[in-house]
């Protein structure tokens, strides 16, 4: 089984939305009289483009292709969890057992 | 890892229902979630600040407890977050319980490094017991919805930093009032053990 050039489309774009909609929901969220700035507009853009570029590669509805495309990128994310998980093993080893130095303000 | 792409039935294609139906719960989950996160990062200056975790915490439960009447996709959605939420818990309480208890950031105490090294093997465990740990095929999609994760980043990044470029300069902070100067400077002194 391999992975085809429409659902590899769909994950790039999947993971584009994503972020995109977290970026807005930040923007908006973070929103105060200090900064007014219109940075929020181009995570706008980057989902709009996103949204098209998958949506032209795969033969689903506009609403069906988001859930499709945001779902299979949450789940994507969700496969490198064990490489994650490992990382972090190692750090903590390091951390926890090979490292004998405390760090102060200094440091 | 499930799969929603390659199993949608014909059933889920009922567009409207996608995304406000029964799975409207997870999405709205995440969006709490998500605002919760930026509340939390704007810091103590702000007032909603204080709002932050607890928002993240009613996410995460609603994410978890909540969604009812899922479609095909939403199931296998919800089963991968619970899956994952039930590997990386363990594994979050563990690592803080490693760094609390390492010589590197806190006091170094045998049993605590013990009991954060069996929380964080305990998620091994459910790793290997829950799913198949590592295929090539889930790394390849995880590498591509990386790929588009980074893609957007760095686009919103470089918009970002074009618009504000264009923005320019509005207006100038007023100075600070003589009480402003006053704890300013008593923080100072404080901190830096002047007189």
């Amino acid at each position: 089984m391999v992975i085809g050039l429409s659902e590899a489309l769909l994950l790039v774009s999947g993971g584009g939305l994503l972020f995109s909609s977290f970026a807005l929901i930040h923007f908006a969220s973070c929103y105060n009289q200090h900064n007014r700035s219109l940075a929020f507009s181009s995570t706008i853009v980057i989902g709009i483009a996103s949204f098209y570029s998958g949506i032209n590669s795969t033969n689903y509805g506009k609403l069906e292709f988001l859930e499709i495309a945001m779902t299979s990128a949450i789940i994507g994310l969700l496969e490198l969890l064990p490489i994650f998980l490992a990382v972090a093993t190692l750090v903590l080893f390091r951390i926890s057992l090979l490292t004998n130095r405390s760090v102060d303000a200094s440091s | 890892m499930p799969w929603p792409h390659t199993r949608k039935t014909q059933e889920s294609s009922l567009c409207p229902q996608l995304m406000f139906g029964g799975e409207g719960i997870i999405w709205l989950s995440f969006m709490i979630m998500a605002i919760g996160n930026s509340f939390h990062r704007m810091g103590p200056s702000f007032d909603r600040s204080r709002f932050g975790f607890p928002l993240l915490l009613l996410g995460l439960t609603c994410l978890i407890l909540l969604p009812d009447e899922l479609t095909e996709g939403g199931i296998e959605l919800h089963e991968a977050i619970l899956q994952s939420v039930s590997i990386a818990f363990p594994f979050v309480i563990g690592a803080m319980i490693i760094f609390l208890n390492s010589p590197t950031y806190g006091e170094p105490r045998m049993s605590g490094l013990v009991s954060g090294w069996l929380l964080v093997t305990v998620s091994w465990i459910a790793l290997f017991y829950v799913s198949n740990p590592l295929s090539i095929l889930g790394i390849a999609r995880g590498a591509l919805s990386i790929l588009g994760v980074l893609a957007s980043l760095i686009a919103i990044i470089i918009g970002s930093s074009l618009i504000e470029r264009s923005s320019g300069f509005r207006n100038e902070s007023d100075p600070l009032t003589n009480e402003e100067e006053v704890l300013v400077r008593t923080i100072l002194e404080r901190r830096l053990g002047g007189s």
